[in-house]
This record gives C-alpha cells, structure tokens and sequence, in this order.
C-alpha cells in the first residue's frame, strides 16, 4: 500500500512539473458572497442606458467621466442628446413601430410597362405589348433597326423589328437595347390614345417613351417605394428636431420629394398596377427639377390644406389601404383604442340582421363599426388601393354622371365604378346611388369627417386629450420597456400627459421628464 | 487541471488508509467466550420460567449520569398583535425593465467597444455586416410581415451573439499582434494586467471596477485559469473579450 501511495506521490509530482505552475487560487469566501440587489443604476451605467436609448450608440468615455462626477448624467449633457440629430433618428426608428412604415411589396407600376432582357438577342422587350406589336409574345430581333423611305418601320416576315439604343432614365450613361416598337417616345398614338396611360399598352403606336419614362425594368421602381417610406420618416425627424410641437405630426403640409419620387409624381401616376394614384396627392407642377438619379437630393415642398402629416402621405396610405385600416391603425397608435371584439364574442345575428349593408347597425359588427365607419370617413376623399385626393369639385357628394350609370346599370366610368356608389346590392343601398362612397350610410353628424379629413381625427383627440395621453403611454412604455399597469402608473401617466400638453406637445419635453424620473434609473 | 485533481484524489483516499498502525487484537477478536455461567446476584437473575416480565440490566457501575434538562425560557403572547396574516412587505419603488439592446445598437455598440471591428464575413468579395443580414433573425421587424420587435433575450440570440462576440474578438486580437492601435484588448507586455482589465470593464459596461475587489479579483481568475489551462496568454485574454460581450451587463441596460 505505501509503495502504491508512493509511486501516485511521484506522478503527481511529475504532472506539476510539466505545467510548471500552480492552479490559480479561487476567490475567498467572504468575496464570493453576491452584493445586495440594488436596482438603482451607477451614474456610468444610467449615462449608457440614457445614451442607448436617447442616440442608439453608447457614450463616449468622457460622457461617462461626467456623469460618474455628477453622482448623474448634468442637465446640459442630456439635453445635448436630445437636441441631437441621433435623438430625432431614435424617435424615428421608434414610429417605425406605431406606423409600420414599409411598402416596398407594393408594385406601383403596372405589369406591362416592365422591360425584360432576352438574353438570347440580347436586346430589351415588353411580353404582353408584344403580341400588339408582332402579333406573339416574341422579341425584336438583335439587330439595330430600319425605317423605309416614309419612317416607318421595318419588320421581317415574322412582324419582327431592330432595336434601338435608348439612355434609360435610371441610368443615363448606361443605354440599352431596346426594341424598336418598345423605345417608340410619342405621347400619343395615332389613334389618340395617351401613350403615359395603361391604355398604351394596347395600342401599337405607343412605347415606353422618351427616355424609357413610362417603363421600368430590374426593379428600379422599388426606389420610388423607399422614397416614400424615407418622405414619411423625414417629416417626423425635421419636427423631432425642430422641437416642433408633436401635433404637427397629424397638421403639417411640409413634405420632401427627392429625384425618384419627383419623376414617379411626373411619369408613373397614369401607369398604376390595380391602384388608384390618380388624381395626383401633389402639384405636379410646383415639383423642383430632378433627375431620377438625384436620390439624395431631398426638396421640401408644401402641399395642399387637405394634407393631414402622416395621415396622408403616399407610405401611409399604401401601407394601410382602405380607410377603416387607417382608421384602425390611427386609434390603436394614436389613441390607444384598439378595435377588439368583446370578451364574450359577438352575438349570433339573425338571418335579416346579418344582411344590413350598414355595419354600424349590423348586430355584432356593431360593437366596432359603430366607431370604426365615422373614423374611417376621414378618409373618404382619399383613394383607397391608392393615394389619389378627390377634390370636391372634381368630386362632389353626387355626380350626375355617376348617379345615371348606376340606374341604368351600365356604362359607368372608371372614375365613377371606383369612387361612387354605383350599384345597389341591397335596398338600403339604394338611396346612395351616385353618391361618394364615403358618404354610403353615412350620418349627417360625421359628414364633416369626409369634408374636413384625417385632420379632424387628430384634433378631435387633442381636444379630448386621448392623443397626449396615448402619446404619452407609448413613450413612457418604449422608454420603461414596460406596459404602463403597474400600481401607481395611472396617476404618474397622467401627470407626465399634462406635462406634455403644457410643454406645447413637445416631444423632447416628454421623453426628458420620462428619463428624469427616478423609474427610468430603477432597474428590474 | 483534471490530472492534477485526480491524483491528489487519489493521494488522499491512499493516504486516508494508511492513517495509523492496525489496531492490535483486543479481547473482543479472540475466539468466542461461552456464555457466562448464572449469577446469584438477585439482580441479574433471570426471572423463573412462565413469568412475562422482562430481566432487568443493572448500568454499568462506571457509565456517567445524563446530563439534567435545560430550562428553556418560554414567553406566552402575540407579537404582533393578533392579527393572522403577517405585516405586508414593503412596496417598492417603481421602476423599469431590464432592456436588451436591439441590433442596430449592438452593431453600433461592438463596434464603439471594439474600435471600429463589427461582427462581417466575406461573400464573394464583398464584406457582409451580419448584424444586418441576420438582422430578422436578431429580432428586427421588416413591419410588412412582422410588426413587433422581440427584445428577448432568446437561445438563439445568445446563440448567434456568441457567434458575433468570437468573430470579434478574433479579430481585435489578430489586429492586436499584428498592428497594435487604441483600444488594445491584449495589452503591452509591460502593462498592469489588473489596471487593464478594470479598463475593460469600463469600457465594455460602463461601470467602475474598484481596485482588488470581488469584481476584479473575478475577471482575473478567469484570464488567468484559460491562461493556465491553454498555456496561451491571448486565449485568456480572448476569453475575458468573450465573456465582457456575451455578459448581460453589455447587452442589457
């Protein structure tokens, strides 16, 4: 036994020889012992919560050092970040949220104004226009194009033309190769057709035009897409950053066009896929000279007294199309009134009841229309699938055009299928014929929500203080990372709300009396 | 480390057997004594065949009394006043959640901390920031398909964070040995390594280290043990890199 104990002697021995050193002691006991929770936030790490929160990034070493000094981050240090343009980029990011801001799934530009490459002639082409052109859905041939003696153009024994090369507008320096029929840059066909419409397609005497500007190709509408997005979030960073008051989000008529969305506004409003982008939102002749190209080149422009922010803006309207979806996202962001059905669930309605066109008589959908149909009218002079504005005196209550079509039953123009009541599927529907169909079953008491749009909506909240105590809840729960239904939260919201309505709806005074208070440096 | 452990294991069970000669035979080891033969103390005397009651065993003459009971002090009386639930505990103050950093601020984060290194691989040529690519995965809502952010600190955050925390500490330590500049994660040769590492700290989380407290004495056993174990300096300190970023107090706040 002791020889055994001898031998494990010498090779553990040997085993510590070999590495040469020593385990490193474990900490002592008494230091192993956790420290009291103390939710209370170091000045250091209050000045990187603050940071994070207020710029998105963490505060640089000497920030640190201030606030270590100060026992806090000092009043100038934080209101430096709130003057910052990191600050109006966080509020930004943080409204991305509210509004669901992105449309770039949305195709703007109808199918047939899309340039394909045939990668075996090499040249530029449109499928469905072709059988117009060359009676199938074929390319030109890859070879530059002919006209005879009287400029016409010459097509094979198979109805096939040349190409041409054509500086697209998305690329000037870069020309394509376009078929001869497809580059054709009149404005108007022979048989009067106007080629900058849908109706060009149709017809052969039509192309994509000067410059390919009623056509597009390898996506490069999708700009116009971010471009709106980018508008709708550039509007709420100039307020954050002027300090403007946060109503102006929901009042304003400031807008920013860069290049993309200026030449969509000129070339692509008559070229819509299944939207309505017509009537134009904007004067399209007030709009600032811009190249495609020119994406960086952010212009402000004002637009009409109709404009209501956000409320209207292209990105919005799209992302939310049909005005009870407006509505709806309006009262849940802005409003904190969601549309839920009760907790019981709805009634069964009986088989008349269920058939009432009215939803806001309809037994169960009552419960939500009842509210939903008046919120929803503010947008009624705003297009739905689309962000066309009818004017009223283009578009009136009742248009005679619209009213005779819908009795006869036939012979209805787009204008009045799209936007008038033009069909009677029940007899309550009936009294509405040739009516505005924001004005279908609508009470004479909500016929200012249509005429005066979604900025009613807005100001009605602000006079009966929802909006500031929404706002108000929305920030303090992005900033605490809390829902706000903890004893004591009522009142200390209500407070931060009067706060907020007397700083003139400051967004910047809010968020600082939310991160000032001792429930932002309490950490759970 | 486990070698070691196992053969002073071993050494002590080894020793443990060999503590003290063997005992000497006593008595007791010794063959079997018969029974003893009947006593005429009336004591001891078993009782008489059909009686039931049990023999009685005298003590022995030399085992010492039981030690007499203590009195212990008894108090009859309701501390708290009669009332049957006990006092509430005391509210306190409100306060706000723990929040996880989203991605943009852990990509701008890594690389405030790291000097400009972020969490990137190359894709035929081109330098992918993966905060951004796996940006949906992190928790980033694209608001067409999915419209809130998730802020949870999940497995599979934790999981590709690990990821992104290794990448760039790799990298900071190849930029280290290579061509050294502000902020350095592997000190100078010369530097005081307890002062390095309470820099760390600082400015990984913001938070004053004090001098040869639980905090510091903490990070440095850990460079010291991956030091010890790999036999590598630069892994303990790619450890301590590792460990500050994956931390809870990096990534929340």
């Amino acid at each position: 036994m002791r020889q055994i104990t001898g031998l494990l002697a010498l090779l553990c021995a040997w085993t510590g020889a070999a590495h040469g050193q020593v385990a490193p002691p474990t900490p002592a006991a008494a230091d192993a012992v956790c420290a009291a929770d103390d939710p209370t936030l170091v000045p250091g790490r209050l000045a990187r919560a603050l940071s994070l929160d207020l710029r998105g990034a963490l505060p640089a070493p000497d920030e640190v050092a201030q606030a270590e000094a100060a026992g806090g981050v000092p009043d100038a240090l934080l209101d430096a970040w709130l003057a910052s343009p990191a600050f109006a980029g966080q509020v930004v990011r943080f409204h991305r949220g509210l509004l669901w801001n992105n449309v770039e799934n949305v195709r703007l530009l109808a199918v047939n104004s899309t340039l394909q490459l045939d990668r075996g002639e090499g040249v530029w082409w449109r499928r469905n226009p072709a059988r117009v052109y060359r009676g199938d859905d074929v390319p030109c041939r890859g070879e530059p194009a002919r006209w005879d003696a009287d400029g016409r153009l010459e097509v094979d024994a198979d109805g096939r033309e040349g190409y041409v090369e054509v500086a697209p507008y998305w690329a000037p320096d870069a020309p394509l190769r376009v078929c001869a029929f497809d580059a054709q840059d009149a404005r108007a066909s022979a048989l009067g057709t106007d080629c900058a419409t849908t109706a060009g397609s149709t017809d052969p005497g039509c192309g994509c035009g000067p410059d390919l500007r009623w056509c597009t190709a390898q996506n490069v509408d999708r700009e116009v897409n971010r471009a709106m997005a980018a508008a709708l979030e550039r509007l709420i960073f100039e307020l954050v950053a002027a300090d403007a008051p946060y109503t102006e989000l929901f009042t304003s008529r400031r807008a920013w066009v860069n290049g993309p969305l200026t030449y969509f506004y000129r070339h692509h409003l008559g070229l819509p896929r299944g939207l309505s982008l017509e009537p134009a939102p904007v004067d399209v002749d007030d709009l600032p000279e811009l190249d495609w190209t020119d994406e960086d080149a952010w212009t402000e422009i004002r637009l009409s007294p109709a404009h209501a922010g956000i409320l209207t803006r292209p990105a919005f309207l799209l992302r939310f199309q049909t005005n009870r979806a407006r509505a709806n996202r309006f009262y849940d962001a802005f409003l904190c009134q969601p549309f839920n059905p009760p907790d019981g669930g709805l009634p069964v309605a009986d088989e008349a009841e269920a058939r009432n066109p009215d939803l806001q008589q309809r037994a169960g959908c009552k419960y939500c229309h009842a509210l939903l149909e008046p919120a929803a009218a503010h947008w009624g002079r705003w297009a739905e699938q689309g962000i066309g504005y009818l004017a009223p005196d283009d578009f009136p209550v009742q248009r005679d055009d619209c009213t005779q079509c819908a009795l006869r039953g036939v012979g209805c123009s787009r204008e009045c299928r799209t936007f008038y009541v033009t069909r009677a599927l029940a007899p309550e529907e009936a009294p509405y014929q040739g009516m505005l169909n924001a004005y279908q079953f609508r009470r004479d008491a909500h016929v200012r929500n249509v005429e005066q749009g979604p900025r009613l909506l807005a100001l009605q909240g602000l006079a009966d203080d929802r909006l500031p105590a929404c706002v108000t809840r929305r920030a303090a729960e992005w900033l605490l990372g809390r829902p706000l239904d903890q004893p004591g939260d009522a009142a200390w919201l209500a407070a931060r709300s009067r706060d907020f309505v007397q700083a003139d709806y400051s967004y910047r005074a809010l968020v600082r009396s939310i991160v000032t208070d001792g429930r932002y440096r309490r950490v759970r | 480390m486990r070698r070691t452990t196992l053969c002073a294991a071993l050494a002590l069970c080894f020793l443990a057997c060999e503590e003290g000669p063997p005992p000497a035979a006593t008595e007791a080891d010794a063959a079997p004594s018969p029974p003893a033969a009947p006593s005429s103390d009336a004591a001891t005397r078993p009782a008489p065949a059909g009686d039931a009651a049990p023999p009685i065993v005298a003590p022995a003459p030399d085992a010492a009394p039981p030690p007499a009971p203590e009195d212990v002090p008894v108090e009859v009386g309701d501390p708290i006043g009669g009332a049957l639930r006990p006092p509430a505990p005391p509210v306190a103050p409100p306060a706000r959640a723990r929040k996880r950093m989203n991605v943009d601020q852990l990509n701008a984060a890594v690389r405030a901390v790291s000097g400009g290194i972020g969490w990137t691989e190359v894709r035929g040529g081109v330098e992918i920031d993966l905060f951004e690519d796996l940006s949906a995965t992190l928790g980033k809502p694209d608001y067409a398909q999915v419209t809130r952010e998730n802020l949870q600190p999940t497995a599979l955050f934790q999981k590709l964070f690990d990821d992104a925390a290794r990448s760039v500490c790799a990298t900071w330590i190849a930029r280290d040995l290579g061509a050294p500049v502000e902020p350095r994660l592997v000190p100078p040769d010369d530097a005081d390594v307890d002062a390095h590492l309470r820099d760390l700290v600082r400015r990984f989380h913001q938070r004053a280290v004090p001098v040869g407290g639980a905090d510091e004495a903490r990070w440095r056993w850990l460079l010291d043990s991956v030091t010890f174990v790999t036999g590598e300096p630069v892994a303990g300190w790619n450890a301590v890199c590792v460990g500050l970023f994956t931390h809870p107090d990096f990534y929340s706040y």
